[in-house]
């Protein structure tokens, strides 16, 4: 895992360091005898104790570092690196602590809420190593987070404004289109679609602006311009059709979260996965002339896209979802480590 | 011929089927009007202006506001035909002191010509095809020259009567200007003499042409004092009762800087001039640019005190700063008067001088001061006043010289650069040629230094250093833009780059090191110095060549067929931070003049003698020097070194072409498609390691006052992230015309805005990659208490790699994965072709 992010020359020695400091709590507790066995309350268990403690505390200070990004206070990779290497050491240093002895209920919590904390780590450490490279292989078009809703309004908006041009106006019976008035004004005052329901001159709405940087408009190779000419080859019930489909199935999946009403739609769309958006254009495309497919290879594209900002949210939620577990449990840990040694001292 | 066919200017011939609808008067003259065409270009016409007769040509090229002469898709110079006001230019304005002697008001050179205002009235005599005699008054500004016109202007010696019909009818539109838009209080200051830095040009045109400017024959409407103030901006304030409606600031606004939000509004006396949908100035879309005040010709359109007065402020901060390090030259803003007092400046408007604070900047310099390192980045000019400089080129220059640490403000920025180092002075002859060096002289004759640099956004070509006591005048880049709209002043800075581009060139140019002085001159005389715009092709694979390139400016990519697809081979850019000349297209010249010796590399490459190899496009605005093969093939009969040095060249061109593989791959197309070859500090994320979790841009956000100035995403480069966040460019387009001079680069590479920044968002237009940001108070005020106060609506906000505070990026420092790099566009490749390669 690690050799994968080439960091051998960084990670190399604080793992030695680790090694170290765990090697030196196994000699310390090799100098138990049978007589007076290392425990917590032996010297070496106490020195080891110390260890394992000043680690987990400095595993805590990880969290204001990370709030305390403006000041240089070493490179957060080096923080991280320590954090990860030191935590593993750890877990070994407070099984050598207690004599490979669990204790009371008390110190049994603890010790397993150092394990959890462990194990949430090490999952984490697991997921940001190999879900990037997955989303590296399989979301070529993944924007950022806060910004799926706003691509795919725009996504939206440039789908009607390519089928207007190119099918000519939308047809009465064709359904309604859903009116985005409201949205593109928030759009247009920078302001987050998911937060339109508050109020906009709270500092929280105005700072989170809607991104919309060239890249977006270029990535995607299949995305072309129409020329008027194309509408010309196309009969009057394929554009009505199109505008139907687009109306009542595509655009309430592109506007998912965006609109209410379209998520409960969404939630039953026959294009909510690759496989049935796949077979569902192919459809489309078997009822239509020829000359509809490059629209309609536009429109699955902007359905793909949508479908890869789903996978998107899916992936950033195990990438990043764990944090807050494995925060509040070292938090917790943190608070009983110190009622522990509180403890620990007044029976000294 | 046919009777349905007119002659249009007895050459051409036009049938009716092809006239328009209302083509014709009630009189059944045809009034529709032929564009010009490519051949006008060249056709004389012959005129008499004032009694002296004058050869014009029938149409001039087309230029835009900083004289650049347009194109149209096919690459074609587009004409526009001569009117009398260009003509009359020609002959009386020969250099920037001179001035035109017809008056103008709503036209200015760098403008289309509109005519609404007629101050420019002349007198023409032009013979209709009847035979008859034509004389007319017309608006000079607009009307075209025509073969065998007499014009008469207010400045004819011979025709008096007429001078005075000219003087009586201007005068009369004067008047009724000044009655409606002039107040009691001006004109009756207009009994005295206006000063000569008078920025309202109606007041000097009511003391020249109206005799009593107190009493008016011509009553003011009703609407006269009425029409209101628009003082919503923080920045510009609007005069309604001021404005003549000469359009020159919608011309402005919407022709140079195409932000089109002024238009007239009304019709009659009501009409004005109106922001958007008649808005007031603060709540449209006006970005505050200033071109429209700029151009104003009265007093309707002004800086607020307040702008100007933090610009003084900002100025007296920077000189007391810059003085308290520099004692050894003497310096001196400049006020806009003083300016205005030295001739190149007159075709700079005194509102531009004013809004601009001290763009100026008068140094003195001793002998062996340094006026500019070669190698650094400076985004000033230096206009000579008196005194000698030697100029010293290095044939390979070496890293760019670190400027001082403290450079913050424009002041610092201009002091900075005057270091009190000593150099070593050339002696004896007027142009030296060393083997380290290249070494001449430059005086007031000269007229200007440093331009290249300034225009170009590229490091100094050249260390100029005081040879004796010295004076020049610093001036910013803005100040270079707007003296291009003179067209005296442009001719005399063209000559001047022209000049000085071919010599820094050719001297470094390796191709050239065997040349002797005498050579290179009669080298520099014979190339030219040529202009490509982006997406031309310079030439065509297959094609004969007989032209070498060197590139001064901009980027080109070389490409070849590769079944039906045109593939990438490699780009080539403009003189590196090592002062390498880009040399390109001599193969075909060379393989031509050495057959016999290079027939087996020609065989292999199986290619024939004389063909370009690959295509040439220009990926950007291209600079080229062009030498023509015979102009080489001169040369290497007289010069056996230089014979050899080509035929080497030529040998191992044709090897390396011959082992170049085009590959499929889309790797190189894609480096070139998106710029990369641009960028020296790109922000890179490698995908496989970033877990997205933006603590970069939370880093960015956190270290300049919560605005982040990264966004993460952008364009993919193989399992790399281009992020949103300047690429510290070689060539910047963003230093490209801000109008205050508030963007430029610092050090090395850092592109840094300064606070006096309007907000134009003219750098954030022209970043191709959209790495510029407009923060700021969306509304344009701020509330004080229950006032609201109007504030620049926004400011410009780049990446500066951090330089503001403490110098190391903090998006890359506070990455936790190892996933954010800085690098250039180069290291991006290395980097991409080791992980392929591995």
């Amino acid at each position: 895992m690690l050799l994968a992010r080439k960091m051998h020359l960084h990670y190399g020695p604080i793992a030695l360091a680790s090694l170290l400091i765990l090697g030196g709590g196994l000699w310390q507790y090799s100098l138990g005898t049978n007589e007076d066995p290392a425990s917590g309350s032996s010297p070496a268990g106490l020195v080891v104790g110390s260890i394992a403690a000043g680690i987990i505390l400095f595993e805590l200070l990880l969290w204001p570092r990370k709030r305390l990004r403006k000041y240089k206070l070493g490179r957060t990779k080096f923080w991280v690196a320590y954090h990860l290497w030191l935590g593993l050491a750890c877990g070994p240093l407070a099984f050598i602590h207690s004599g490979f002895r669990f204790g009371g209920t008390f110190t049994t919590f603890l010790m397993a809420l150092l394990v959890l904390v462990l194990a949430s780590g090490v999952f984490g450490w697991v997921m940001q190593v190999f879900i990037p490279r997955w989303m590296l292989g399989n979301l070529p078009q993944e924007t950022i987070p806060s910004q799926i809703d706003d691509v795919s309004l725009l996504s939206a908006l440039e789908n009607r404004q390519m089928l207007t041009v190119t099918l000519g106006p939308k047809p009465p019976n064709t359904g309604k289109l859903v009116v985005l008035d409201d949205q593109l004004d928030a759009l247009k005052s920078g302001r987050s679609l998911p937060s339109m329901t508050l109020d906009p001159t709270t500092p929280a709405i105005q700072k989170s602006k809607a991104i919309v940087v060239g890249a977006l408009q270029r990535r995607d190779p299949q995305r072309v311009s129409f020329g008027q000419e194309l509408a010309d080859d196309l009969n009057a019930s394929d554009r009505s059709e199109i505008w139907k489909q687009y109306t009542l199935v595509v655009e309430p999946f592109l506007l998912r979260n965006v609109i209410s009403k379209s998520t409960q739609v969404a939630s039953r769309s026959p294009i909510r996965n690759l496989q049935g958006a796949q077979e569902w254009f192919k459809n489309l495309q078997t009822s239509c002339s020829d000359s509809a497919n490059p629209i309609l290879i536009a429109l699955q594209s902007t359905v793909e896209q949508r479908l890869q900002f789903d996978a998107q949210r899916m992936a950033h939620a195990w990438l990043h979802r764990w944090i807050a577990f494995h925060a509040g449990i070292s938090v917790m840990l943190g608070v009983l480590l110190l009622v522990h040694i509180i403890q620990s001292l007044r029976y000294m | 011929m046919a009777s349905n066919q007119e002659l249009l200017d007895g050459n051409e011939y036009i049938s009716a089927r092809e006239e328009a609808l209302f083509a014709r008067d009630v009189d059944g003259q045809l009034i529709r009007r032929a564009d010009a065409s490519l051949t006008d270009l060249e056709l004389d016409v012959r005129i008499t202006i004032d009694g002296q007769a004058i050869v014009v040509k029938k149409a001039v090229p087309l230029r835009n506001s900083q004289g650049v002469v347009l194109v149209n898709d096919r690459g074609e110079v587009i004409p526009r035909p001569t009117t009398i006001y260009d003509a009359v230019t020609r002959m009386y304005v020969r250099s920037v002191e001179d001035i035109n002697p017809v008056p103008i008001l709503c036209h200015r050179e760098h403008l289309q010509p509109v005519g609404v205002c007629r101050v420019c009235m002349v007198e023409i005599q032009e013979q209709r095809k009847s035979g008859r005699v034509k004389k007319d008054l017309v608006s000079a500004c607009t009307y075209h020259v025509k073969e065998g016109m007499v014009i008469t202007t207010l400045a004819s010696q011979e025709n008096p009567k007429t001078v005075e019909v000219l003087k009586d009818s201007v005068g009369v539109i004067v008047e009724l200007l000044a009655s409606e838009h002039l107040s009691q209080q001006d004109r009756e200051n207009l009994v005295n003499a206006p000063k000569r830095y008078e920025p309202n040009e109606l007041k000097k045109l009511v003391h020249r042409f109206v005799p009593n400017p107190t009493q008016l024959r011509y009553p003011p409407s009703e609407l006269a004092g009425k029409r209101g103030l628009d003082s919503s901006s923080e920045i510009i304030s609007v005069d309604h009762d001021a404005c003549i409606l000469c359009q020159r600031c919608t011309r402005a606004c919407n022709e140079i800087k195409h932000n089109d939000v002024m238009a007239r509004d009304g019709k009659g006396y009501p009409t004005k001039i109106a922001f958007d949908t008649n808005l007031p100035m603060l709540e449209s879309s006006c970005v505050s640019c200033g071109e429209c005040v700029i151009s104003c010709p009265t007093d309707a359109l002004q800086f607020r005190p307040l702008v100007i007065e933090k610009q003084i402020a900002k100025l007296s901060d920077d000189l007391h700063l810059t003085q308290s390090k520099s004692s050894k030259n003497s310096t001196e803003v400049l006020s806009p008067e003083q300016m205005l007092d030295i001739p190149i400046f007159n075709g700079i408007p005194y509102k531009f001088l004013q809004f601009n604070g001290g763009a100026c900047v008068r140094r003195v310099l001793q002998p062996g001061d340094v006026l500019c390192k070669e190698g650094e980045y400076g985004s000033t000019a230096f206009l000579i006043q008196r005194g000698k400089f030697e100029i010293q080129i290095s044939r390979s220059r070496s890293k760019a010289a670190k400027k001082p640490t403290e450079r913050k403000g424009f002041f610092n920025r201009i002091f900075s650069s005057s270091s009190t180092g000593i150099a070593t002075l050339a002696t004896g002859s007027d142009h030296s040629n060393t083997n380290q060096e290249t070494r001449f002289f430059r005086g007031p004759e000269d007229v200007i230094l440093g331009e290249m640099a300034c225009l170009n956004r590229s490091p100094r070509s050249a260390t100029v250093v005081a040879v004796e006591e010295s004076e020049v005048i610093e001036i910013g880049s803005n100040v270079l833009y707007m003296l291009q709209r003179n067209s005296a002043s442009l001719k005399l800075l063209n000559e001047a780059y022209r000049r000085h581009a071919l010599n820094s060139n050719l001297s470094r140019t390796p191709l050239c090191r065997s040349l002797s002085v005498a050579e290179l001159d009669r080298l520099a005389q014979g190339v030219e110095l040529i202009s490509v715009e982006p997406g031309q092709p310079i030439f065509k694979e297959g094609e004969i060549g007989d032209e070498v390139y060197m590139i001064r400016l901009g980027y080109v990519k070389f490409s070849r067929m590769q079944g039906m697809r045109d593939q990438v081979i490699t780009y080539m850019g403009p003189p590196n931070i090592e002062g390498e000349i880009g040399v390109f297209g001599e193969v075909a010249v060379l393989s031509k003049l050495y057959e016999s010796e290079l027939a087996d590399e020609l065989q292999a490459l199986n290619f024939p003698a004389g063909v370009r190899t690959s295509s040439c496009t220009a990926l950007d605005h291209v600079e080229l020097v062009r030498i023509q093969g015979t102009l080489i093939r001169e040369l290497t009969e007289t010069n056996s070194e230089f014979r050899k040095t080509l035929l080497d060249r030529a040998e191992s061109l044709l090897r390396r072409d011959a082992k170049r593989e085009v590959s499929e791959s889309t790797f190189k197309a894609n480096f070139v498609a998106q710029g990369l070859y641009n960028a020296q500090s790109l922000l890179v994320l490698d995908l496989e390691s970033c877990t997205r979790c933006d603590e970069c841009s939370k880093a960015c956000a956190d270290a300049h006052e919560g605005q982040t100035r990264l966004v993460r995403d952008g364009l993919r480069f193989e399992n790399f992230l281009v992020a949103t966040s300047c690429r510290s460019c070689t060539d910047p387009y963003c230093l490209v015309g801000c109008p205050v001079n508030a963007i430029f680069r610092e050090g090395d590479k850092e592109i840094v805005i300064e606070d006096h920044c309007i907000g134009c968002g003219q750098c954030a237009t022209n970043c191709p990659y959209g790495n510029i940001t407009m923060y700021g108070h969306q509304d344009g005020y701020r509330l004080e208490g229950n006032q609201k106060v109007p504030v620049v609506r926004q400011r410009a906000t780049t990446c500066d790699q951090c330089k503001s505070i403490g110098g190391t990026p903090r998006c890359v420092y506070a990455c936790p994965h190892e996933a954010a790099f800085r690098m250039s566009g180069e290291q991006l490749t290395t980097v991409v072709s080791e992980r392929t390669t591995s």
